[in-house]
């Protein structure tokens, strides 16, 4: 049994997130191909979530829940359920720790910085600035610049993956990068690691 | 701002997050989970799937009940669930000399995992206590406002009603029972129960809590 089977059937089910379970055109989600996109959905995690432990928990969660059982899609956007699904999951998850009552450290010592552990750890620094912002734009704002420019979807995928028009993938997308580049223009000495509007 | 500004926004954050990549540890747990859900993995009809429901919402139902209450006569996972829920009333061990990814506390030889050898969890606190006679050690983590306690039950393993879900994750055969906000998992090692139970942290924290270094 898996993660997601062993919970309850809040949990195995992904919510917002509907399988093309019955008509001509499915075809199942192959388990094997899933992991292709773990980098990806890594990314978007931790632009979502803000941090990287959070990213992890969050990925793993996403995994156990979609594996739980066959998902059937139509067409070809493994890669949109699998951000529909990290989306939706990361939307329970900051429902519930909503509902949870807040907690007393158990003593005054500051929270540990979280690790940043890659080969590259100037690229996880600045990488770890980027998404702090990323995660601390309005919803919206957030989940289109993620699918974009984090997760590498086309403007077309990110708006069937939210289903929204394409229309309004590229507003949204416009303004948050406009509010990242204005963050960082602010708090980044110069010059800024991005910078929006100055040369335009 | 300038469609050209526009873009170049769009592409330097795509070239910094193309530098970050899922670490090796996440790599391998989504491919076990994958490996439970290969080619040869259950396909169940909708049927057997609300059958399986079902048997899921019934189970978590027992293991409710389990929590709430439980056998006066021998000890039970209410009884280690509460311990690992309570507050501690120790100082956190220190970090065991002889080796760095444990702490200095263990019953019989199943050792106390020191979560902050590459984790930002560190050990927070500790209890000692005695249920139905046996003797049952305690470990609080905690990461920020979160806490999560690790009760080590000595002597035979407890009883766990057959019908809570089992779940094997990274090596190790574990039992999850939920009672509202809060999360159990029970497993064995070395002939204890162990128990990591949280009202704070997910199912997948403790998840990895039990099979850390399994």
């Amino acid at each position: 049994m898996t993660i997601a089977a062993a919970s309850s059937a809040r949990r195995t089910s992904v919510p917002g997130v509907t399988d093309a379970t019955s008509g001509a055109g499915a075809r199942r989600l192959d388990p094997r191909g899933v992991g292709d996109h773990l980098d990806r959905l890594f990314r978007a995690a931790w632009a979502l979530a803000g941090n990287r432990d959070d990213a992890e928990e969050l990925v793993q969660e996403t995994y156990a829940r979609v594996l739980a059982k066959p998902r059937w899609l139509r067409g070809d956007d493994d890669l949109g359920y699998l951000l529909r699904a990290l989306r939706n999951t990361h939307l329970d998850r900051v429902r519930g720790a909503r509902r949870r009552p807040a907690e007393v450290p158990l003593d005054g010592q500051p929270e540990p910085r979280d690790r940043v552990a890659t080969r590259e750890p100037h690229a996880a620094l600045e990488a770890a600035d980027l998404f702090a912002v990323i995660a601390a734009l309005p919803r919206p704002f957030r989940e289109a610049l993620v699918a974009i420019d984090v997760a590498g979807l086309s403007y077309r995928e990110a708006a069937r993956a939210f289903r929204v028009r394409e229309a309004t993938i590229t507003t949204r997308l416009h303004r948050a990068r406009a509010r990242v580049a204005a963050e960082l223009r602010e708090s980044a000495p110069a010059p800024a690691p991005i910078s929006g509007g100055d040369h335009g | 701002m300038a469609d050209e500004r526009h873009e170049a926004v769009g592409e330097q954050i795509g070239e910094i997050s193309e530098r970050i990549s899922a670490p090796p540890h996440l790599r391998a747990a989504v491919a076990r989970e994958r490996l439970q859900h290969g080619p040869g993995g259950r396909r169940r009809a909708p049927r057997r799937a609300l059958l399986a429901l079902a048997a899921c919402v019934a189970a978590g139902a027992l293991a409710a009940a389990t929590l709430l209450g439980g056998s006066p006569a021998a000890p039970t996972l209410a009884q280690a669930a509460a311990l690992a829920l309570s507050p501690a009333t120790q100082p956190a061990p220190g970090v065991d000399p002889r080796d760095g990814r444990y702490v200095a506390r263990a019953v019989g030889a199943v050792r106390f995992p020191n979560y902050a050898y590459d984790a930002p969890w560190r050990a927070a606190g500790a209890r000692s206590d005695t249920i139905a006679g046996r003797r049952a050690a305690t470990v609080i983590y905690a990461r920020g406002g979160e806490r999560v306690g690790y009760t080590i039950v000595d002597g035979a393993p407890l009883r766990v009603p057959a019908s809570v879900a089992l779940v094997r994750f990274g090596g190790v055969d574990a039992r999850v029972v939920r009672r509202g906000d809060t999360v159990a998992v029970v497993w064995r090692r070395g002939g204890h129960t162990c128990i990591v139970a949280s009202r704070t942290a997910g199912l997948g924290r403790l998840l990895r809590f039990a099979a850390w270094r399994a």
